[in-house]
């Protein structure tokens, strides 16, 4: 590469702004404002005229039963949450579904990919292969609770810095892995870090771009 | 801060959302009254369904809605242009019939109220079957029975002949005649398919799909159910990795839409990873012959590559592995076919590098054989038969610099000081060690892309295109072309994209993206630019629609180049370690060096999995993927990555539109492949011509 | 996932009282029994979660060796201290199995516990499984069957015991300790994990109201000199397709005073190379010594269409293992 390595700065902050891309309805205001333009539509409000659909095998009704779900409380990033839940679901479950922190990513749901690795009392866990129920009384860390408010943890600057993802699906689940590690002293050589960071798959291949954002990191930190 | 240039090592514009969780991927929007969806699949392969029991499913809790065969809508068939012959991606509508025609295929959906009840629900369906004996491999079936298809999608010819092979072939001065063979194989993006689909009213689908062609898929969606286009919105602003899959038309996004009609309500039907494995696409199975001749001179006087692979019994789609055999070296007399056999495994699509990725492994793997059999050294017998103009289309190259890839990646590699004899090498534990190289390839294509711009009050610039970020960079990318097309710094820049309304974009894949949404966001930046000059009052819009440059596309041949080394230690296992690889790339201008170097890496290692690991086992009696989650199909894990060595040329291609960049995304895994298993080959003297080369097959 | 009735129990006594409730199961880590249910393979109607026992310490015995207890993570078990320098085979093991992630949530109970990995076990879309669904055929015998067993199977069932922990324990000579509504026993390791015969689907000697309470390690000073090989299909995050767990004891003159041989990925059960460590006990450690012993191990081995390359591979990781640990200082 001829070009200097180091990064430029990409003025994050303002990028802020993209989270507006997630949000469905501020994209219709670009449509309607530039409706008249051939890729315009029109959308009006959701209506929905029951006469019109064509419901054939309609069973019971939809409304939630409550009778085979237990309440309880989880503490996640620093907050408490009470939520009725059906005792089967997993704490990833929990997470992305009901409490809508979608941070934490659902790969497979049997323990094999590591995008769903979350913090519970520090320490890293794949939340697919366990239940909410189970953790009532945890402190659990998602990638939502890593940052400190606005300030980027020196783990998810250096992701950025070293390019450590591409579609960043396995990212949360890299991050939280990576914040563990460096807690739990596995990251004295690069061999030890691939070895102790071998639970999360990245199907993009970040791997060596991963390493050298642990790598810095960790200088970063001590 | 200034406009960006070309060439700067940006980092991602949507970084920081990415590493904060915020970036939102397709089962991500929470939708009013959302319900869950869980597929009812086949568990034979072949044969007919009698009888779908669904008395304990209707009464479990929280089930909403069934829909089987008995109570399917009817779809409109699949438009025309997406069935075309060799067209890839499901051809037959679900549900329309009781055929069976894979393990895993869909025979309905069940709507609850929760992921867990929609789960638990599924499980219950108890489904009787009138079964057939399913064919689960190629070469099961007799030479009669095969097809020989004439064209990769309607593009490449895949039935070639050049010269007079036979007689080439009987007066070579050297030979050899191998037999390669590649598994199947799948794409495994860590995100899984998901589609969301809502009717806002009777004849508005809005759909939140992990897709990479949205504005197929509007297509798709609006003729299924006979709606305007317009009334379809599809969108998408992130995917979690495609690598061919995400793309075409698959039964499971219809059975949502179908089950959010019928329900009233919101569906989610988000993949499990078994799912991935049977239910939208795969790479097929290959088994390539060579025969391949040199001269006394050690060059090439004749090569046939004959291919055999498989589709569903319901598309003919194939996996081209011949493409690159017939003009990569230069040789008189070639002979390139392709057959194809319908089996009772899932319908394949392309994956990362579709027909390179295999071919370029056993075309690869038979230039090494040649280079030992006649004793030059495998770089020096590529330089001998390099070909400095397409001969299979007759036609120059856009640019070449292989040349220049083969000696600077020689050189960093280390290759002069290589021993060419076989077993020679040792580390100090014992372990053989082995060094191998193989040319990578692939072409760069180019499609019709538009774009529309906004500039503001505010000076703030809004572009979009319906295009998609799939991990390759593309809002980085295209945000920084704008901010040097128009000198306005990076940060008051928004590209926009994953939205089916904003103007036409083409599928992402075959790495054509940038050269294709790249000129057309340059144009509309010419376009905003001309206006804003002209001094025309804020907030100004342009809009702007690229073609591809068919003239200079009929004159020159585009393709990619590089050159890939690779150092492997084999243990007395048979555990094979990639310990360093070193690649270096002719594609065209550079954009951005950190996200060509990410993706480079990226495809390497996809290669590298492929070549040691990688393999979906179907059952023989029952055509069921026996290995279909990620603990028993081994992707590449973080202590399988070696040291990187990664450098580009970095020269514009004349003759590609813009910026003189081509495709970046699939030439990474071509070539891979074959270094490795020619490094397995220098470390051990053992020639696998089988892939994945696992240890059973180094024992 | 079929629905069940979640408890938590809070003393051993409690858990085991629960246990006598139909389809009861206890919940260690849940990676296992979770991943199972999920698949619809274990379909318990009451769990009981175990996690709050106090059975997570690691009791130093002195003369008694290390008393593990059943809740102990599998992380914190590989890095405690006592392990690392007693026992450094069981470290290894430990370390060499699953992920970061997973080992902080694998107990020691459920590890001992955790079911094979057959394909055709694991996924009840196969008609064939005598393991899952009593009497109704193998479905691997005649079908993919590459990861499969070469040691002990029987005509019934040809699986394999997946685990790494258990493969060190085995050559450590464990004890397994249980509490069931009838009192507390002891089981040694090698009567604890059974053959398939004709009941491939009773896996272990546990009865069904038992909870195992700990493992006990005895004194064994030779231990430090100890490796644990594993053979894989990648290099981490994979199960085994032949392991190695080896302790040995040499004298002045380099013969074999001492050895300890167990095998991973060969067999139903974690499988005590005895005839191998017949065979080396007095002979100088040397690669033919090794040769020997392992082609004495594995001369009743049995290969099937895909997996007869194990019975070399175990021959070689044997002489790899041993190896290794005779060069140690
Ligand atoms: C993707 C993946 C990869 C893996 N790779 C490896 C590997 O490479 N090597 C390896 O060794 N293992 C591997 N494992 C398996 C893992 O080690 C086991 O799942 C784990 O050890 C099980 O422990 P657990 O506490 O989670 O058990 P659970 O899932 O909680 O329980 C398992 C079984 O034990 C029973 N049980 C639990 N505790 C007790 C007790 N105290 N008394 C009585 N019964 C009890 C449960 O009822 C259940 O039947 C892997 C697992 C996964 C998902
Ligand atoms: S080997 Fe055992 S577990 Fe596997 S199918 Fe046969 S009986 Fe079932
Ligand atoms: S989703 Fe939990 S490990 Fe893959
Ligand atoms: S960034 Fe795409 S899977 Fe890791």
């Amino acid at each position: 590469m001829n070009e200097s390595d180091a990064p430029v700065d990409s003025g994050l902050e303002e990028f802020d702004e993209l989270l507006i891309l997630s949000n469905l309805e501020t994209r219709r205001k670009f449509i309607k404002q530039v409706a008249g333009t051939s890729a315009a539509i029109t959308i009006g409000p959701a209506l929905l005229s029951a006469a019109d659909a064509t419901a054939t095998s309609q069973i019971a009704s939809p409304s939630k039963s409550n009778s085979d779900s237990i309440s309880m409380t989880l503490k996640i990033n620093g907050k408490d949450y009470t939520v009725d839940l059906d005792p089967r679901t997993t704490l990833l479950d929990a997470l992305r579904e009901r409490l809508h922190l979608t941070g934490s990513k659902k790969g497979c749901d049997h323990g094999q990919c590591g995008a769903c690795t979350v913090l519970v009392n520090g320490r890293r866990i794949n939340s697919c292969l366990t239940l909410a129920v189970m953790h009532e009384g945890d402190e659990i860390t998602t990638i939502e609770g890593i940052a400190n408010g606005d300030e980027l943890h020196p783990m998810q600057t250096a992701f950025i810095e070293h390019d450590g993802f591409q579609c960043g699906y396995c990212t949360p689940g890299q991050i939280c892995s990576a914040v563990a590690l460096l807690k739990e002293n596995h990251a004295n050589s690069d061999d030890e870090i691939r070895e102790f960071m071998s639970g999360n798959l990245c199907r993009c291949g970040a791997y060596p771009n991963i390493l050298a954002a642990i790598k810095d990191a960790k200088t970063k930190s001590t | 801060m200034s406009a960006a240039t070309l060439g700067q090592p940006l980092t991602r514009v949507d970084g920081k959302l990415k590493v904060i969780g915020a970036a939102k991927f397709s089962a991500e929007f929470d939708r009013p009254q959302l319900a869950y969806g869980a597929l009812i699949q086949s568990t034979n392969a072949n044969g007919r369904v009698s009888k779908i029991d669904l008395s304990s499913l209707k009464s479990a809790p929280g089930v909403i809605m069934i829909i089987t065969r008995e109570n399917a809508p009817q779809f409109k068939p699949y438009p025309d242009q997406l069935t075309k012959k060799g067209a890839p991606g499901e051809q037959r509508l679900p549900l329309q019939d009781d055929e069976v025609h894979w393990n895993g295929q869909h025979l309905g959906i069940v709507v609850a109220d929760t992921f867990e009840r929609a789960m638990h629900a599924v499980s219950l369906a108890r489904v009787t079957y009138e079964p057939a004996k399913p064919v689960v491999a190629p070469d099961e079936l007799d030479e009669t029975k095969l097809l020989a298809p004439e064209k990769f999608i309607g593009r490449e010819e895949l039935q070639v002949k050049r010269g007079d092979i036979g007689s080439a072939l009987a007066n070579a001065a050297t030979k050899i005649e191998a037999t390669y063979s590649t598994p199947v194989q799948n794409h495994n993006p860590i995100e899984t398919y998901s589609t969301t689909a809502e009717w806002e009213a009777p004849d508005r689908l809005l759909v939140h799909d992990s897709t990479r062609s949205i504005k197929q898929l509007q297509k798709i969606l609006a003729n299924a159910f006979s709606l305007p286009l317009e009334n379809v919105q599809i969108v998408s602003p992130f995917v979690g990795g495609a690598f061919g899959s995400k793309g075409f038309q698959w039964s499971h996004i219809l059975l949502c839409a179908a089950a959010a009609r019928e329900t009233r309500r919101p569906v989610k039907l988000t993949f499990t990873r078994p799912q991935m494995f049977d239910s939208a696409g795969q790479r097929a199975r290959t088994i390539q012959r060579f025969s391949v001749g040199a001269d006394q001179s050690g060059k090439l006087i004749a090569l046939r590559h004959a291919t055999l692979t498989h589709c569903s019994p319901v598309s003919e789609y194939t996996e081209p592995c011949g493409n690159m055999s017939r003009m990569l070296y230069s040789c008189p007399n070639i002979e390139v076919t392709h057959r194809l056999a319908k089996v009772n495994l899932t319908t394949p699509c392309p994956m990362r590098a579709p027909g390179e990725a295999p071919g370029m492994f056993a075309l690869e793997c038979a230039i090494d054989e040649m280079a030992n059999q006649i004793d030059v050294d495998p770089l020096e017998f590529r330089l001998r038969n390099y070909a400095d103009t397409n001969e299979h289309e007759k036609k120059p190259w856009s640019s070449k610099q292989l040349r220049e890839c083969y000696e600077r990646g020689a050189k960093k590699f280390g290759w002069p000081k290589r021993n060419r004899a076989p077993g020679t090498m040792r580390d100090k534990n014992g372990n053989q060690i082995g060094w191998g190289m193989a040319t990578a390839v692939y072409p760069a294509m180019q499609q019709t892309a538009a774009a529309h711009a906004t500039l503001g009050n505010d000076g703030f610039v809004t572009i979009r295109s319906a295009t998609h970020e799939i991990g390759t960079g593309t809002y980085t990318t295209m945000s920084q072309i704008a901010s040097r097309s128009l000198g306005v710094p990076l940060e008051k820049i928004r590209f926009e994209l994953g939205d089916s309304q904003f103007p036409e974009a083409p599928v992402n894949g075959g790495s054509w993206l940038t050269a294709s949404v790249g000129p057309a966001v340059i144009g509309v930046c010419e376009e905003l630019k001309k206006q804003r000059d002209a001094g025309s009052p804020l907030p100004i819009e342009a809009d702007f629609k690229s073609d591809p440059n068919k003239e200079e596309r009929e004159k020159f041949s585009f393709q990619s180049f590089g050159a890939i080394f690779v150092e492997v230690a084999v243990d007395l296992m048979g555990q094979v370690r990639i310990r360093r690889a070193v690649g270096v790339y002719d594609i065209g201008t550079i954009l951005n060096p950190r996200l060509a170097r990410s993706q480079i890496i990226g495809g390497m290692l996809f290669g590298f999995g492929m070549a040691l690991m990688e393999a979906t086992v179907p059952d023989q009696m029952f055509g069921r993927i026996v290995n279909a989650n990620l603990a028993e199909y081994h992707l590449p894990v973080f202590a399988d990555t070696p040291e990187f060595d990664i450098d580009f040329i970095d020269e514009p291609d004349p003759h590609m539109p813009g910026l003189g960049a081509r495709g970046i995304g699939e030439i990474g895994i071509t070539g891979a492949p074959a270094a490795v298993a020619n490094a397995i080959f220098h470390a051990s003297g053992k020639r696998v011509r089988d892939l994945p080369i696992t240890p059973d097959k180094l024992i | 996932m079929n629905p069940f009735a979640y408890s938590r129990a809070s003393d051993p006594t409690q858990a085991v009282a629960e246990a006598v409730k139909p389809r009861a199961k206890f919940l260690g880590g849940g990676t296992n029994l979770i991943d199972l249910m999920k698949m619809g393979v274990e379909t318990p109607a009451n769990l009981i979660d175990i996690n709050k026992l106090p059975l997570a310490q690691i009791e130093d015995r002195k003369s008694q060796g290390v008393r593990i207890g059943a809740l102990v993570r599998n992380s914190d078990l590989a890095e405690h201290e006592l392990i690392k320098s007693g026992y450094p085979v069981l470290s290894e093991a430990l370390l060499s199995g699953a992920s970061p992630q997973l080992r902080n949530m694998a107990t020691v109970g459920g590890n001992l516990l955790q079911r094979t990995r057959c394909y055709y076990f694991y996924d009840p879309a196969f008609p064939q499984c005598n393991k899952r669904n009593p009497g109704s055929g193998c479905g691997a015998i005649e079908g993919y069957n590459r990861i499969h067993a070469i040691l002990g199977q029987s005509d019934q069932c040809i699986a394999i015991h997946p685990s790494d922990m258990c493969i060190a324990m085995a050559a450590l000579d464990a004890v397994v300790r249980v509490q069931g509504s009838k009192g507390e026993r002891e089981i040694p390791f090698a009567d604890f994990h059974r053959l398939p015969g004709n009941t491939p689907n009773i896996e272990t000697n546990l009865q069904q109201d038992e909870l195992i309470t700990a493992v006990d390690l005895p004194i064994i000073p030779f231990a430090t000199r100890s490796h644990y090989l594993k053979v894989r299909d990648r290099a981490s995050y994979a199960f085994a397709l032949v392991s190695v767990a080896a302790i040995l004891d040499l004298d002045q003159s380099k013969k074999v005073k001492a050895v300890r041989v167990a095998l991973g990925g060969v067999a139903h059960k974690p499988w005590r190379a005895s005839k191998a460590e017949e065979s080396l006990v007095g002979k100088t450690a040397d690669e033919k010594t090794f040769r020997a012993a392992a082609e004495a191990e594995l001369a009743a081995a049995k290969g099937y269409k895909h997996n007869s390359f194990k019975i070399e591979l175990a021959k070689r990781a044997i002489v790899r293992a041993l190896t290794t640990v005779a060069a140690m200082a």
